[in-house]
């Protein structure tokens, strides 16, 4: 039986139960819509108190204070206390805080789908809870010894008889489509050598993410390297994003559930096997991310990447991801050798996670979370 | 009836005496919104860049009139400028500020605008660092219930504040 037929024979399978699950499923999301009873908005004009009213001067100085003395989690929930007073409030607030690439921090949802700062990554973990194949990502250096860490994202690992599945919330206790928590969600193919994100965004900002795969994994420590592949093509992230001058998109709100505009895939490319990253041929224009290289340690004898103390266990999981450029390309040698994406073990179940621009904290959760879905094809 | 406030030297009765026996230079400000008039020292009162403006430019001859701010206002702003001309401890200063900023909303604000007005940096530096200090580690219905603000977000912006909040709930 030749592969193009399996193939075939899994996709009509994949369809099949797509078509019978697209009924059951509609019924679903609607007796899962919260029934949270909703503020009532006003109809008429409100009469506002003065401290509603004040010259905006005096508004922004007050909310500037707030922001600039509360840049850590829990305390930051503060800003966004402010942003949710009132609609005056609200607009100096969303004017005040800076983007993850401008100030180094998350504050609002927002912020998780921006790209990460240029100088320094932000520096999180991601725990792994095996029973309810959940996983959570904090916005902390390491799990702190008062639990007290900042959730930013969850994903439930969702297994379907011809893919896996992981849906991305806001929260850890709600993983409905159909909630206004929900983000996301990344999609592996029945082979483990394809995924693909499904984002909640408009046309505009979502992210589509394919991986193709060859050869062995590099270890994290002491490492047996072949010609390994591991590469990531973002294609709503231009290429010109790392070049000198370059942005990355970065939306500026959230879809909510009265203007959502359905998750959809962006791109399909196929899966090119092949045995190096040279061979490859991704569209110029996207920015493609592939496993950094690790050098010769001449006195330990072995081939190292240095994770700078943010990565403590050796596994197969462990990875850092660069640009891959060619020579011809406009992009600085730094740049070049910048690490974008950071993720390795530090403890059972434990792995941090380090982003930088151009790739937000949710792309960069996505390509981690396909790191654990664990398949045949994959060592 | 005019009420005349003397700040300085108690035992002084008339602002002839003041001028004849004191060497310092003395200033009337009048608050228009409810005539008061207040006699202060011009070293005190050029703390506000509005006054200073004035004394500099030869227009404070006379009783300088001083509208948008009321009398109790004025008052207060007075004895904060005369305190922190004449205390240079930053300690003494410090807890003075603490004691002397510790009032409701509704007279923090008066405060507040009328150093705004004034243009007198320290006390405003004061009183807003005060306001964020008492907003912090507050929900944004705890902070509408203090500050008499009435929620007049639009049905989106209800929305989006609900998931923002449910998102920084999150432990």
């Amino acid at each position: 039986m030749s592969l193009k037929f399996l193939v075939r024979e899994w996709r009509e399978l994949r369809d099949a139960i797509r078509r019978k699950n697209r009924g059951k499923g509609k019924h679903w999301r609607n007796r899962a819509r919260s029934h949270i009873a909703p503020d009532l908005a006003p109809s008429e004009p409100i009469e506002q108190g003065k401290w509603a009213d004040m010259p905006p001067e005096l508004l922004l100085d007050i909310i500037q204070r707030v922001e600039e003395s509360e840049k850590s989690w829990p305390a930051r929930n503060a800003v966004v206390a402010c942003a949710s007073v009132c609609k005056s409030w609200r607009d100096v607030t969303k004017e005040i805080v800076r983007t993850p690439e401008e100030c180094g921090r998350l504050t609002f949802p927002i912020s998780l789908k921006q790209p990460g700062p240029r100088d320094a990554p932000i520096q999180c973990f991601i725990r792994r809870d095996r029973a309810s194949s959940t996983f959570c990502l904090y916005g902390s250096l390491a799990p702190s010894e008062d639990g007290n860490d900042k959730l930013l994202l969850a994903a439930k690992k969702i297994r379907k008889p011809t893919s896996t599945e992981f849906v991305i919330s806001l929260v850890a206790d709600n993983f409905s489509r159909s909630s206004n928590t929900y983000i996301g969600r990344l999609r592996s193919n029945f082979m483990g050598t394809k995924f693909k994100i499904y984002d909640n965004q408009s046309s505009d900002d979502a992210a589509a993410l394919s991986k193709s795969k060859s050869g062995r994994r590099l270890h994290s420590i002491a490492c047996n390297y072949h010609t390994a592949t591991i590469s990531y093509e973002l294609n709503t992230i231009p290429f010109s994003s790392i070049q000198e001058g370059g942005t990355a998109p970065t939306p500026m709100s959230l879809p909510n559930s009265v203007a959502r505009t359905s998750s959809f895939l962006v791109s399909e490319r196929k899966a090119q096997l092949a045995r190096d990253c040279s061979s490859l041929k991704f569209p110029s224009e996207s920015l493609v991310l592939k496993n950094k290289s690790p050098r010769w340690h001449e006195q330990l004898q072995c081939w190292c990447l240095n994770f700078k103390g943010r990565v403590t266990v050796a596994s197969v999981k462990n990875f850092q991801l660069v640009a891959a450029v060619d020579p011809s390309d406009n992009v600085s040698e730094a740049e070049q050798e910048r690490v974008i994406l950071q993720f390795g073990k530090i403890g059972k179940d434990i792995f941090t996670m380090d982003y930088s621009y151009p790739i937000s904290a949710f792309q960069a959760f996505a390509i981690c979370l396909s790191s654990f879905d664990t398949k045949p094809a994959c060592e | 009836m005019k009420k005349l406030k003397f700040i300085g030297n108690p035992l002084l009765q008339s602002r002839e005496k003041i001028n004849m026996s004191s060497d310092k230079k003395w200033l009337t400000l009048k608050t228009t919104e409810d005539n008061e008039e207040f006699v202060v020292e011009e070293s005190v009162a050029i703390m506000s860049n509005v006054i200073k403006n004035m004394v500099e430019d030869g227009c404070a001859s006379s009783v300088i009139p001083v509208p948008r701010v009321k009398g109790n206002a004025m008052g207060k702003i007075i004895e904060f400028c005369k305190k922190h001309t004449e205390e240079s401890d930053e300690k003494v200063l410090k807890e003075f500020d603490a004691e002397f900023l510790n009032l409701g909303p509704d007279a923090l604000y008066d405060l507040m605008v009328s150093a705004n007005f004034l243009e007198i940096k320290v006390l405003l530096d004061s009183v807003t660092t005060k306001v964020a200090d008492m907003i912090k580690g507050k929900s944004s219905e705890e902070i509408r219930n203090i500050l008499k603000i009435e929620n007049d977000l639009s049905a989106e912006e209800i929305e989006e504040s609900r998931r923002e909040n449910c998102w920084t709930r999150q432990e």
